[in-house]
């Protein structure tokens, strides 16, 4: 029994298969290059300015989120957005390096005397990616479907003045006149948010009503080619919850020194993964080629710069904010119980109560926990990252549980021996606070608060809820003590009038309101009418300045914290321009990849 | 045969509808639904929201959109996903196949490695290598699968050797047909170690036992006697014999493993079913899950159902007919039933199901009446807390009558076997330090040093006649690199005085087993290193203890309960009683559990705190794990039931209650015993996965799970905090002590492994 060796040979045999069939085979991929100049430049096709390139090369991004389909007009979240801007345009753009407005499917724009009159000349020569020239008659389509009543969507929320649509009309070919009913200062910026889209082919669903049901995921997966639009990209190919292929789109209207069409690059390959994690992962084993890197993950990313050849750019703070805020909101529910117990409820709107709450709060530690170091403490509602707009001047609200006691006794609580907080009725100072899960500040706040909370006698519970279901707390239900969210942010600080305004649906301590329930609100709400009517740019960050001055005086917000922002981006690729906020690879068209 | 097949497939179709209408009743008491995040955006206009609520059929009550979905369904017609957007049946169309290879891959893996192993423990019986082998076998049986996966992705992501995730590379449709099939296969090579390894165990044992038996037959000797070399006669003669029986266990473990590929394919990033049904619970997506299920239902029956053939196939003795009173007979009552309507309901147990039914209905209509089921279920919880109380005493008491039993009749046996005595004593000291976890830990649980995140375990060295703990500073903060000081160190006292505790509520206390002399306030020292917010793990592990050990306890007490009781009285009664009993079984173990798990999971609501979330997840646990043991039980105790003794007693007159706790109950506590200790582990992962999936006990509580989740991020194995792993190390310490401990009491009691089946969840 124990001349025993070998394996029998049935079995050697499917082993061997086996391992043949798992040998990873080389990188076997042939990309065949596109063929580019066939069809002729438009007359008016706009000349980058960055240095000519060569054609080539093949640029993929990881995704944690996906596309909701490849509608315009329907409701859709950022990814879907994001995605949208690879193919199709707006008449006006945004450029992050001189944060100016430049023109995109317009060449050139005038504003009429009265300040309300904005003319808009097309391009001449532009076609879609199916070779269909492309009119004024595809403006006044798009701002057709925005306004029709049948198609319920965000822009036409937006695109009101006073509570009046925009009025347009095609005065020629390339031509379309804007009216607004009064002064407004951010109609540019605005305008630019309407992508235009394909009359001759979507004019049947427009006519029909299912304009929203149309170009859908379906729709990219089986007949990707009506995806008609201007985007320097046109979508070749897209299975769910793996990737989206793009390719040059052959008819698009920038052109480099050489005249040569852009963009350079092949294809556009975007895979979906799981979580921003594993995009993390991906980037710095080489298998992506840019990413945005968070904070914490600086560290061990750039350990693999060398070996995989990319860069890690430090963008400093990010535009974004984070806060807690109490629910101020005074109102009962259906049942006639008030949102927020009474005498809770006085804590809250107790100006200085929220002050010693957050000097209370450990940031320094949460961002050395949450960010490994990286961030800063965040004091108004407009972050550093946003250089145009932020103010510097605004107070501080440092670490300091000292004062913040100070500040409770001075307001009439008191602590009991055990250093438990009561109020002046005796109620003991408890209150719950909602998170929303899966992201890395909240989770290190989750118990940072907790502890530092309980530092100061209050005892906090931390409740996660998943996003819908926060949003639905504060935003319907109104149902909760406190929260904290975090919002996006960058750009014209117009843009947050919902947040600003006291009637705004992103007035989170107590959105909606009727009239202005304090006298600081009622300012920030003149505030936002006067710099809607004001032109001049200095003027109009005097007022910001006072809005963000006035918020951190307040402070309904409770600021937390802006961590550093970083981007990663592998070294073969040539053009690329770090603006100081904003997406990194947001002149993709001009991006192109040095052949040795 | 035939008759066979054809009866198989209709019970399918019955559970399948059975699932899918589970389905829609658990999704429709879900609170809210997949357009809640469009409408809790202030910036969606109420509009579209009403449009799409119209759309998509929500502005319906749940039966009237069950019918409609049926409908469609029958037409071919899945729905839609709305996170997708697009066909649900093309959805799965390009998941299916992904998990059904991966599935295939593993079980080919699995095989690979048990096969020869098995076959080599076998010849070399009781020789060390037969001992390591089975050692390492048992290793590989208790290693939690998304545990091993998180080692996997960060093996990958540290090497570079391995694809991170996916299933193809992001060039994949450029590339050749040749390359694009070694394409995925290079990105399955993880996946499927990381999925078969826990079925090299039970499949090794299988071989080795079987391979041990006919080695011992008399062919065997017969063929030895004339002479045939060794060679020929192990492969010629006993491998054919023995590779037989595991041809049908193929089956089996193919059904078992889409548990596994949920977890492993959302750990692992693999665009499979499982993760498909994963997201699609989480997002409410409902007709990707209902399908999803479906199809996972179909698979896990189907792969019964495969096995069922197989081995009716490879061994002849073995007839292929369902027990009396299985579907067939409600399917064939109907049928005839409808035709001879009087006799029906004599003559076929299974119209039993036909008569309870209405009433079921009425009663659940009922009750559900007056209220909205949201209102209705919030008030049958609040009357469910005292009912919960008295079930908690009865549990304890079953829980300490089970222990001390255990104790009393096999505790000197146990003793005396090394494996038995390990494992007693790995145990031991678990749920000691679960129990005296406000003694043992240094720190509170919550307590953080956020200037500590991430702090490596401190070095503890002998000095001076006492020992001493290293201290350490920040390095590199933007790395949490932290480096030892020269010199500075502090002694550690044991059995000194820090913060005050309470214990078991009843005192406070002072004293605490570990203890530092500080010279700074926020000195801390860390015996297993911190987390993020630089809480200690030490501390951490001993309090999430108490939830991952005592999970097991109590979920097994449950489930021994309602198995015995359920089990017991559907043997002892028989007829009626015994097939609503066995097709609710039978439903219950057609469904995957994880799947199960997640949907029931998704009813209770999103703001549990986690005292609610651990009653809630013992329940859930325990309304997956009944049928098992109930089956096992009834099966156990039918045998009993004839017995001189029973029959005794009930010429006697006994009541039925006392026959089946006085008669019955002892003459099966040994079996009972020992299933209940090889289905705790299966408590414990559920539970453990549950947290990793962030569905479990949440922050600021500790469970091992949830511990465990924070080490997915990436720069926990990028910069090597290896101690972020130590939770899921105890995970696997506790189960496999459970489950040496169950193999040495089967060992004690069943040594011939009749009667009790390996099980593992």
């Amino acid at each position: 029994m124990n001349h025993f060796f070998g394996i029998p040979k049935r079995l050697q045999f499917s082993a061997g298969l086996f391992l043949a069939s798992f040998l990873p085979v080389g990188c076997g991929a042939d990309f065949e290059s596109v063929e580019r100049g066939q069809h002729p430049i438009p007359e008016d096709a706009d000349q980058s300015f960055s240095a000519p390139g060569q054609y080539g090369g093949v640029f993929v991004l990881s995704q944690s989120q996906q596309p909701a389909h490849f509608n315009p007009i329907a409701d859709g979240d950022a990814y879907t957005s994001e995605t949208l801007g690879f193919f199709m345009n707006g008449l006006v753009t945004y450029n992050p390096m001189t944060e100016e407005h430049i023109p995109e499917l317009a060449k050139k724009w005038e504003i009429g005397e009265d300040n309300k009159t904005y003319t808009f000349h097309l391009r001449r020569g532009l076609r879609w990616s199916d070779g269909e020239p492309l009119t004024a008659d595809d403006v006044i389509f798009t701002f057709d479907a925005i306004y029709d009543e049948r198609f319920p969507n965000r822009s036409a929320l937006q695109y009101r003045v006073a509570g009046q649509p925009f009025e347009y009309e095609k005065i020629d070919e390339h031509t379309v006149e804007f009216r607004t009913a009064e002064v407004y200062s951010p109609f540019i910026n605005d305008i630019g948010w309407a992508q235009i889209m394909p009359r001759h082919i979507l004019k049947p669903y427009f006519e029909e009503g299912t304009l929203q049901r149309t170009w859908t995921s379906d729709t990219a997966i089986n007949e990707p080619e009506k995806l008609v639009g201007t985007g320097p990209f046109r979508i070749k190919s897209y299975r769910p919850g793996e990737r989206l292929i793009l390719e040059p789109n052959p008819h698009y209207w920038r052109v480099d020194e050489k005249r040569q069409r852009l963009p350079y690059i092949d294809y556009l390959i975007i895979r979906y993964v799981s979580d921003q994690n594993t995009e993390t992962i991906q980037f710095a084993t080489g298998q992506s080629d840019f990413s945005g890197i968070p904070a914490a993950d600086v560290a061990w990313v750039r350990r693999t710069e060398e070996m995989h050849d990319f860069t890690v750019l430090d963008r400093g703070p990010s535009t974004g904010i984070s806060f807690i805020w109490f629910n101020l909101n005074p109102g009962k529910n259906s049942r006639g119980q008030p949102f927020v117990e009474p005498h809770k409820l006085a804590w809250f709107e107790q100006r200085e109560f929220r002050h010693a709450i957050l000097h209370g709060l450990d940031r320094p530690g949460l961002i050395r926990a949450s960010f490994f170091g990286r961030g800063e403490p965040l004091h108004s509602v407009i972050s550093p990252g946003n250089t145009r707009w932020h103010n510097p001047e605004v107070p501080h609200y440092d670490y300091d549980p000292e004062r913040a006691r100070e500040l409770l006794k001075g307001l009439g609580f008191r602590y009991e021996d055990d250093g438990r907080l009561f109020d002046a009725e005796g109620n003991r100072v408890e209150f719950s606070l909602l998170v929303s899960e899966g992201s890395a500040v909240l989770e290190g706040l989750r118990n940072t608060f907790r502890e530092n909370m309980a530092d100061l006698g209050i005892r906090v519970e931390v409740r996660s809820l998943d996003f819908s279901a926060l949003r639905n707390r504060i935003g319907s239900s109104f149902q909760y003590e406190a929260a904290t969210i975090g919002f996006t942010g960058g750009g014209d600080p117009s843009g947050g009038a919902a947040m600003y305004r006291s009637d705004g649906p992103f007035h989170v301590w107590h959105p909606q309101q009727p009239e202005p329930a304090t006298e600081w609100e009622a300012r920030i709400d003149e505030i936002m009418d006067l710099q809607e009517r004001e032109l001049d740019h200095d003027r109009r960050k005097e007022l910001f300045d006072e809005m963000q001055m006035i918020l951190a005086t307040e402070l309904p917000l409770l600021f937390l914290v802006t961590p550093t922002t970083y981007a990663g981006i592998q070294n073969k690729w040539q053009n690329i321009q770090v603006p100081p906020s904003g997406s990194l690879i947001w002149n993709l068209d001009e991006i192109w990849k040095e052949t040795p | 045969m035939i008759g066979f097949t054809i009866r198989r497939l209709l019970a399918m179709l019955v559970i399948l509808f059975g699932v899918t209408l589970m389905v829609f009743l658990l999704m429709s008491l879900a609170p809210g639904d997949f357009l809640d995040s469009a409408r809790a955006d202030p910036l969606t206009p109420d509009e579209y929201v009403e449009q799409m609520e119209k759309e998509w059929g929500l502005d319906q009550p749940w039966y009237t959109q069950y019918g409609i979905w049926l409908k469609n369904v029958v037409q071919g017609d899945f729905g839609q996903s709305w996170r997708y957007r697009i066909g649900v049946f093309d959805l799965l169309l390009q998941r299916v196949p992904a998990t059904l290879i991966l599935s295939l891959t593993s079980i080919l893996f699995t095989w690979l490695i048990a096969i020869p192993l098995g076959i080599l423990a076998a010849i070399y019986k009781d020789s060390i290598f037969d001992r390591i082998s089975s050692l390492l076998a048992y290793a590989a049986l208790s290693i939690p699968e998304f545990f091993l996966a998180l080692l996997a992705v960060m093996f990958a992501a540290q090497t570079g050797l391995f694809p991170t995730g996916g299933r193809s590379s992001p060039d994949h449709e450029f590339m050749s047909a040749t390359a694009q099939l070694g394409d995925l296969a290079y990105h399955l090579i993880l996946p499927t170690i990381v999925l078969g390894i826990g079925g090299i165990a039970g499949m090794m044992r299988i071989m080795r036992a079987n391979f041990i038996d006919y080695m011992r037959a008399e062919f065997v000797n017969t063929a030895r006697a004339k002479g045939l070399g060794e060679r020929v006669v192990m492969f010629k003669h006993v491998l054919r014999n023995a590779i037989n029986p595991l041809i049908t266990a193929f089956g089996y473990t193919f059904a078992s493993l889409l548990s596994g590929a949920l977890l492993v394919e959302n750990v692992m990033n693999y665009p499979g079913l499982g993760q498909l049904i994963f997201q699609s619970i989480v997002t409410q997506d409902q007709y990707v899950v209902l399908a999803g299920l479906m199809v996972g239902t179909f698979m896990l029956m189907s792969g019964n159902f495969l096995a069922d053939l197989l081995l009716a196939k490879c061994d002849p003795r073995i007839r292929l007919e369902d027990q009396p009173g299985g579907f067939y007979s409600l399917v064939r009552g109907m049928v005839f039933g409808s035709v001879r309507f009087g006799k029906f309901f004599r003559v076929y147990p299974g119209a039993g199901l036909l008569r309870v039914t209405p009433v079921v209905l009425l009663v659940i209509w009922l009750a559900l009446r007056p209220w909205q089921i949201e209102e209705a279920v919030s008030a049958y919880l609040t009357f469910g807390k005292y009912l919960g109380i008295l079930a908690l005493v009865i549990l304890v008491v079953v829980l300490f009558c089970g222990i001390g039993y255990g104790a009393w009749r096999f505790g000197p046996q146990l003793v005396r076997r090394p494996m038995g005595f390990a494992a007693l004593l790995v145990l031991g000291l678990l749920y000691m330090g679960a129990l005296f976890a406000p003694m043992l830990a240094p720190y509170q649980p919550n307590e953080q040093s956020l200037a500590q995140g991430f702090h490596p375990p401190s070095k503890i060295f002998w000095q001076d006649g006492g020992l001493r703990v290293q201290m350490y500073e920040v390095a590199d903060p933007s790395a949490a690199r932290y480096e030892a000081i020269p010199g500075e160190s502090r002694p550690l006292r044991i059995g000194g005085k820090g913060s005050t505790y309470e214990v078991f509520g009843l005192f406070e206390m002072e004293r605490r087993f570990f203890h530092i002399e500080k010279e700074h306030e926020d000195e801390r020292f860390f015996l297993l290193g911190a987390d993020s917010t630089g809480r200690d793990i030490f501390s951490r592990l001993l309090y999430g203890a108490r939830i991952s050990l005592t999970i097991g306890l109590i979920g097994i007490s449950i489930t021994m309960t309602l198995g015995f009781i359920i089990g017991g009285v559907a043997a002892y009664f028989g007829g009626n009683v015994d097939f609503l009993a066995m097709r609710m079984v039978e439903f219950l173990m057609a469904v995957p559990g994880l799947y199960l798990l997640l949907t029931l999971r998704s009813v209770f609501g999103e703001d549990l705190d986690s005292r609610q979330l651990y009653f809630v997840i013992v329940v859930i646990l325990a309304i997956i794990g009944w049928a098992g043991t109930a089956r096992v039980i009834r099966g156990m105790a039918l045998s009993i039931r004839n017995r001189p003794f029973v029959l005794a007693a009930e010429a006697m007159g006994q009541s039925s209650p006392k026959i089946l706790f006085k008669h019955l109950l002892p003459n099966l506590a040994s079996y009972l015993l020992v299933a209940a200790t090889l289905s705790i582990p299966g408590y414990i992962l559920g539970e453990a996965a549950l947290s990793f999936l962030g569905l479990g006990i949440q922050d600021p509580d500790a469970s091992w799970g949830l511990m465990l989740s924070q080490a997915q991020q990436g720069k926990v194995f990028m910069l090597n905090f290896w101690w972020m792993f130590l939770p899921g190390v105890a995970i696997f310490l506790t189960v496999i002590a459970f489950n040496v401990l169950g193999d040495e009491l089967r060992d004690i009691i069943d040594p011939k492994g009749r009667i009790i089946k390996q099980t593992k969840t």
